[in-house]
């Protein structure tokens, strides 16, 4: 017999209601507003912190004796041109140019600063958090599936790194070898990934008791298959989470190390260490050299924080209403 | 969580809370410092700055100095002082105190094992130096006078040495150890030395300085047990004598002569105190953060770190004419010039010399100046800034500067009074030798000597002919070959930054492009061997300082002090620059004894230096130091090891 | 229990052994600090090679890399047993108690001494902002908890987020900048930096404060103790919330309010109690946190204690000071880890040590 009437408004009415389950999730989310804005805002300072600098008339480095440690919105006259790294000019001797946030104490405009170190830090606290969710959560899937020795050995290591105080590992860590900008990713990842892991395994262990996993098992997939292709997806809810919570950690344990002058050096600029040198006569006469990088960094962690806790209630099915 | 209209009102509300306080900081212009159109303010070239140089006498070795305290007990000012029963001259005035700040700490009290300047600066007061060294002069402070050749009290005497001697010896300015290897017996020409003590030298404990507590520090100094930096004059020590309780005897090891022979004795150290102690337990012990005295102050409390309290010492031997003026002294060790500055005009400290304040902090100290809280004191140093030219380089890489035109060039190149003016605020002076002009074997004024002021034309002139010429990008080529230098530098320097900036932007204008390299200190640049920048002459270019003092340090160019493989890289010419005519000047300055003799030798070696140029000089770092204008007699000297060397002398009018 | 906590002390002596060995290899890989010596345009204070052979031996740093670890952790007196004479020298070992001296920053002054001196600045410090963090902290996330989705509770929301988004010495750098503004208008403020003033000070309201007294300290406390305690705030008061709304909502709660007890016992005798035990976990890393904890703060406000210590000592390349730290922060790490689980088993009998 044809579908009866009833059946097809059935399926349509099954169809209506079907709606992929990362939507329902977006949806959820869209309903903070406060993680919605952080989202957008984060947006635009990554924007900015990109496209911006090819809008300013000076370099990164580029410095004018002259113009030392102006106020904000001061607006000058270049007196030498200033020219790009490959040579070609920027803004030519004479034109005026405006230091929206001011300059520091070799006049360098702290606005053009601010963008170029922010690629540096967000550069630093992306892929690091990037790389220790992958390590991690491969490492926890991993050790949560086969269980048993591998998850033993791990875990072990994973306490391991634990017990280390992480503040002074890394100071000494960096004292001793001085690393690039990449090299500091690598040491920062090293110490970042077991949260992630730990995370993993615990949703593995009670996740590969299911019957889909099983099922998967009988029908001869692979375990990589079964690990990565169906475990995951169902288990990285809370790695997400995590993840933009850490963004906030990393960003301000890199700060903390450059701040230090472990991290990041000099004349290579990033928020942290555009506030190393900063010392009580600047404090008490310029004192907006010392709020902007701070604030860049403290808004970024707040969207991070905001975006994450947007995310833990959007992901998580048992969230109060 | 954070969802609703409640939620983004009170977030709004703290917001609106926080601003306000943010923009009070933010927005807010101290009332203290004038307009900001003014330029400046300071720092950041922290202490690093000063410590890139190679240090001279007191080795500096920490690359940063941050200062730290231990707080075990509040330091007490106020210390009793014995009233003088001095005849003559008031005496110490118990009630006044000095506060002297310094931004590095003494790691120990025991001088001969320290390696930071500020014990130099702290034992000056309890242990003054014998022989000061104040405007390239020498001065006696425990001796009668300063032995010299001419007066009798330095003679030679000739020695038979064979393989029976024992101790060493030199030949050739070599050191030998073991005159076992002597094939034969050699005549060699041993230095003595005579020193006469002054009358009334006593320990703070009542004993007097003998000529005995000299021997015994040179004794002592040679222990195994001991850490000092360096036993070069020791090594080529036969041995010291007292003849008699005032009169000391140094004998040199056969075949070793220096000029600065009357500088070659040690100590006094209380044999009375430190001779029945093993020597290596000094240095942990309590003497090494309490040591005798014998000057005008002595130790009353030293907290590490944090502050060392002196009181006027009664066995001072110039305590009959009143001597120390003010009864207490603190040493208040600090971790940043900013806060130096700040505790100034607080009036928490009241001194701050060299080892506190560095050119960057000029601008801050103009306005406590006029502010009438602080008056600086600026004087040259004898830190010299430099440029150095890779003349030959060290790993086989055709070398941009073996000719001296193309060198000159570059000097003409170089607006080095803009650098001064815009960098160091135009305190102070380019140099056009290794020596400053105000150095007794500098040629007087500066006759003979070229100054390359800035032309750019003639830059220009001397490039054409040396086969560079301009190509379409604005950067010389010959022969294919791009003009493109790597200069080095240490990092986390502001003001080099500043500098090799503006070298850039100048060589840039006359068709030389400027690689800048910015490298850690101790382990790349001046790293020892192959790989060290310098040392190993892999670049082309290298900005840093070095130290002269008032020995002319004509050594620095001479053909046998480039680093090699074959010495070990020991030598010091960094540049690979060899002049045999400047040799010749060079070693005949070193080796004559008397001053009228080497000046004219050492003006000939900087005639030649000045029209060869491996070197640019570029401009000598300034000391400053301040005080608030209640205290008198700080005394900054270009030459000397210490700041505080009149410290008897000051006062204190509140 | 007893098998437990062997097996644990095991535990922490394999890792505190594996991680100070690979913390101090690193160090005996790094360049030799005693070459910066040898510059010097002065020849007669020209450390020659021989000086620095001489000075590497007694500092031990002429051992080759491999043998730094071992010498650290028992001495060289025993060197000459497995072929290595020549290094033998009269150092005991962390292992027999010579936690060494320290090379650069007080030469030669036991290392435990130094740290021993440093140790009451910063637990005054610590310790304070410890209590203050806690005494404000646990009232707030309690009644944050209580009245859940009020001004009140959104407000504090707002607050804790904030503070655990504030860089701590971006934070100080700005209270400090306060502080300023206010002395050189002529209020009252509080002292920046260091511990202790050496001489008598005027603040407006005050009066003279003596050098040295216990308001001097005070003083000088406030400001670093506001940071601290203002950031640990935020996030122990934001845990304690979420552990109190935790158990408000177990049905244990329910069922005690539908037996008609009144609120504020429900509350305070039965819910806040067990809230209390996550709470455990922070309380207890507090302690390493005492160590150590106050790092970058000390930095900023220039206050001289154990962290800033740390921090001289690396830029020192001061390595027995750096590594005696490190040592240290990380048993008192373990011992809270161990302590933290141990406690657990008191106040939650559901949870077994195996």
């Amino acid at each position: 017999m044809a579908v009866t009437n009833t059946q097809l408004e059935a399926r349509e009415v099954a169809k209506e209601e079907y709606q992929h389950p990362w939507l329902d999730i977006a949806k959820r989310f869209m309903r903070h507003r406060l993680a919605i804005g952080s989202l957008i805002v984060m947006s635009l300072i990554i924007l900015s912190v990109f496209i911006g600098p090819l809008f300013s008339p000076f370099t990164e480095r580029s410095q004018s004796p002259r113009q030392k440690n102006l106020a904000p919105l001061s607006t000058f006259q270049v007196d030498k041109e200033i020219r790009n790294i490959d040579n070609t000019v920027r803004t030519p001797a004479g034109g005026t140019a405006t230091a929206f946030f001011g300059t520091d104490e070799i006049g360098r405009d702290l606005l053009t600063r601010l963008l170029y170190a922010g690629r540096v830090s967000l550069y630093i606290a992306f892929a690091v958090t990037l790389l220790s969710e992958i390590i991690g959560v491969t490492i926890g899937v991993i050790s949560g599936y086969f269980g048993g020795f591998v998850d033993t050995m791990a875990m072990r290591f994973v306490d391991f790194l634990n017990t280390l105080p992480l503040l002074p590992i890394l100071l000494i860590i960096t004292t001793i070898i001085k690393p690039s900008i990449n090299f500091l990713i690598v040491i920062l990842v090293f110490f970042s990934w077991t949260g992630g892991a730990r995370l993993m395994r615990g949703q593995i262990l009670s996740l590969r008791e299911q019957e889909y996993v099983s099922a998967s098992r009988a029908l001869g997939a692979s375990n990589i298959r079964i690990m990565f292709r169906h475990l995951v997806p169902n288990a990285i809810a809370p790695n997400i989470v995590n993840a933009s919570l850490s963004l906030s950690g990393v960003m301000i344990t890199e700060a903390a190390l450059s701040f230090l002058g472990f991290g990041v050096k000099l004349p290579a600029a990033s928020w942290g260490n555009m506030l190393k040198d900063v010392n009580l006569s600047i404090l008490e006469t310029y004192p907006w050299q010392a709020f902007f990088p701070g604030f860049a960094i403290f808004i970024c962690s707040l969207c991070f924080n905001f975006i994450g806790d947007g995310l833990r209630d959007a992901l998580d099915p048992r969230a109060k209403r | 969580m954070l969802r609703s209209k409640r939620q983004i009102v009170s977030f709004l509300l703290m917001l609106v809370l926080l601003v306000p306080v943010l923009a009070a900081c933010g927005g807010t212009t101290a009332t203290t410092a004038p307009a900001t159109t003014a330029p400046a303010v300071a720092t950041t070239a922290p202490t690093s700055d000063t410590a890139q140089a190679p240090t001279a006498v007191a080795t500096e070795a920490a690359p940063v100095a941050t200062e730290a305290a231990p707080t075990v007990a509040p330091t007490e000012v106020a210390a009793t002082v014995e009233p003088t029963a001095a005849p003559g001259g008031a005496g110490p005035d118990a009630n006044k105190t000095i506060i002297v700040g310094m931004t590095q700490f003494p790691d120990t009290l025991f001088g001969i094992e320290s390696q930071s300047s500020a014990t130099t600066q702290v034992l000056a007061a309890i242990q003054p130096a014998c022989i000061t060294t104040l405007s390239y002069e020498y001065q006696p402070v425990c001796f009668e006078k300063v032995p010299a050749f001419a007066d009798g009290d330095a003679v030679t005497e000739t020695v038979t040495v064979d393989n029976t001697y024992e101790g060493n010896i030199v030949i050739n300015d070599e050191l030998i150890t073991d005159t076992t290897t002597l094939t034969e017996s050699l005549d060699l020409t041993q230095v003595q030395v005579t020193w006469k003590l002054i009358e009334g030298l006593t320990w703070e404990d009542g004993e007097p300085v003998k000529a005995s507590d000299f021997v015994f520090a040179a004794n002592l100094y040679q222990d195994p047990g001991i850490q000092n930096a360096s036993r070069f004059t020791l090594d080529r020590t036969q041995k010291f004598e007292a003849p008699d309780e005032s009169t000391i005897v140094w004998y040199g090891a056969p075949g070793y002569s220096d000029a600065t022979y009357f500088l070659n004795v040690f100590g006094p150290e209380p044999e009375h105190v430190l001779g029945s102690e093993d020597p290596a337990t000094i240095g942990s012990s309590e003497y090494a953060s309490q040591p005798l005295a014998y000057g005008p102050y002595k130790i009353v409390e030293n907290v590490p770190q944090e502050s060392t309290t002196l009181v006027a010492n009664e066995t001072y031997w110039k305590a009959s004419e009143g001597f120390p003026k003010v009864g207490n002294i603190v040493f208040k060790y600090l971790t940043s010039e900013d806060q130096v500055l700040q505790q100034l005009e607080g009036g928490e400290i009241d001194v701050v010399g060299s080892i506190g304040l560095t050119l960057a902090n000029a601008p801050a100290l103009d306005d406590l100046e006029a502010a009438g809280k602080a008056v600086g004191q600026y004087v040259p140093a004898t830190v010299w800034e430099h440029m150095d030219f890779a003349v030959e380089r060290g790993d086989g890489q055709e070398s941009f500067f073996t000719d001296a035109n193309v060198r000159k060039a570059v000097a003409y190149g170089i607006n080095r009074q803009e650098i001064i003016d815009q960098v160091l605020f135009g305190k102070t002076v380019t140099m056009n030798s290794f020596l400053p002009d105000t150095h007794w074997a500098y040629p007087p004024n500066g006759e003979g000597l070229e100054a390359y002021e800035y032309d750019t034309a003639m830059s220009a002139e001397l490039l054409d002919a040396a086969g560079w010429t301009l190509g379409a990008d604005g950067i010389r080529e010959k022969d294919g070959r791009k003009f493109q230098v790597q200069m080095f530098t240490t990092e986390g320097n502001a003001t080099r930054q500043a500098v090799v900036q503006i070298i850039q932007e100048n060589l840039k204008e006359v068709g030389i492009d400027v690689v800048l390299n910015f490298v850690p200190a101790t382990a790349v640049l001046f790293k020892n061997g192959a790989d060290g920048v310098l040392s190993g002459r892999t670049y082309d270019l290298g900005m840093y300082a070095w130290v002269s003092g008032s020995e002319p340090s004509t050594a620095l160019y001479l053909c046998d002090q480039i680093p090699t493989p074959e010495n070990s890289y020991a030598g010091q010419n960094n540049t690979g620059w060899c002049n045999p005519e400047y040799d010749v000047s060079a070693l005949a300055s070193q080796s004559a004894t008397e001053r009228a003799d080497r000046i004219p030798l050492v003006i000939e070696a900087q005639k030649v230096f000045n029209d060869q140029l491996p070197t640019l000089p570029l401009y000598q770092r300034v000391n400053l130091g301040a005080y608030r204008p209640a205290v008198t007699g700080l005394q900054l000297d270009p030459t000397s090891q210490v700041d505080f060397w009149n410290i008897e002398t000051w006062d204190i009018s509140e | 229990m007893t098998v437990y906590l062997i097996r644990r002390f095991f535990q922490i002596i394999v890792v505190l052994f594996l991680s100070t060995a690979v913390i101090y290899t690193l160090f005996a890989l790094a360049p030799n600090p005693l070459d910066e010596l040898r510059q010097s345009t002065d020849p007669k204070a020209q450390a020659s090679n021989a000086d620095i052979a001489r000075l590497s031996k007694q500092l031990g740093l002429d051992k080759p890399w491999f043998l730094q670890y071992p010498v650290w952790l028992a001495g060289d007196t025993w060197l000459d047993s497995i072929g290595y004479g020549q290094f033998v020298g009269d150092r005991m070992g962390i292992l027999r108690g010579d936690w060494g001296t320290s090379w650069k920053y007080q030469k030669n002054k036991p290392v435990l001494g130094l740290i021993k001196d440093r140790l009451p600045a910063t637990l005054w410090l610590m310790v304070s902002s410890t209590l203050i963090s806690l005494m404000i902290g646990i009232p707030l996330g309690v009644f944050s908890a209580v009245r859940q989705y009020s001004f009140f509770d959104y407000f504090f929301t707002s607050f804790s987020f904030i503070g655990i988004s504030i860089p701590a010495f971006w934070f100080g750098l700005l209270i400090i900048s306060a502080s300023l503004v206010a002395k050189n208008k002529g209020w009252f403020y509080f002292p920046a930096g260091d511990v202790l003033a050496i001489r008598d000070y005027k603040v407006p309201l005050l009066g003279m404060v003596e050098a040295g007294s216990f308001l001097d300290r005070v003083m000088h406390l406030v400001m670093p103790v506001t940071v601290l305690s203002l950031l640990n705030l935020a996030g122990w008061s934001r845990f304690m919330r979420a552990s109190m709304l935790e158990v408000l909502s177990q049905d244990y709660v329910r069922t005690a309010r539908a037996k008609g007890v009144r609120e504020r016992i429900v509350i305070y005798k039965h819910a806040f109690r067990n809230a209390l035990i996550p709470l455990i976990t922070l309380v207890v890393f507090a302690i390493p946190g005492v160590f150590g904890g106050a790092i970058l703060t000390e930095r900023v406000f220039n206050y001289k204690g154990l962290g800033f210590l740390f921090i001289s000592a690396l830029n020192l390349n001061d390595y027995p000071l750096a590594m005696a730290f490190l040592l240290i922060s990380s048993i008192l790490l373990v011992l809270a880890t161990l302590l933290a689980d141990i406690l657990y088993t008191f106040v939650d009998p559901r949870i077994r040590l195996d």
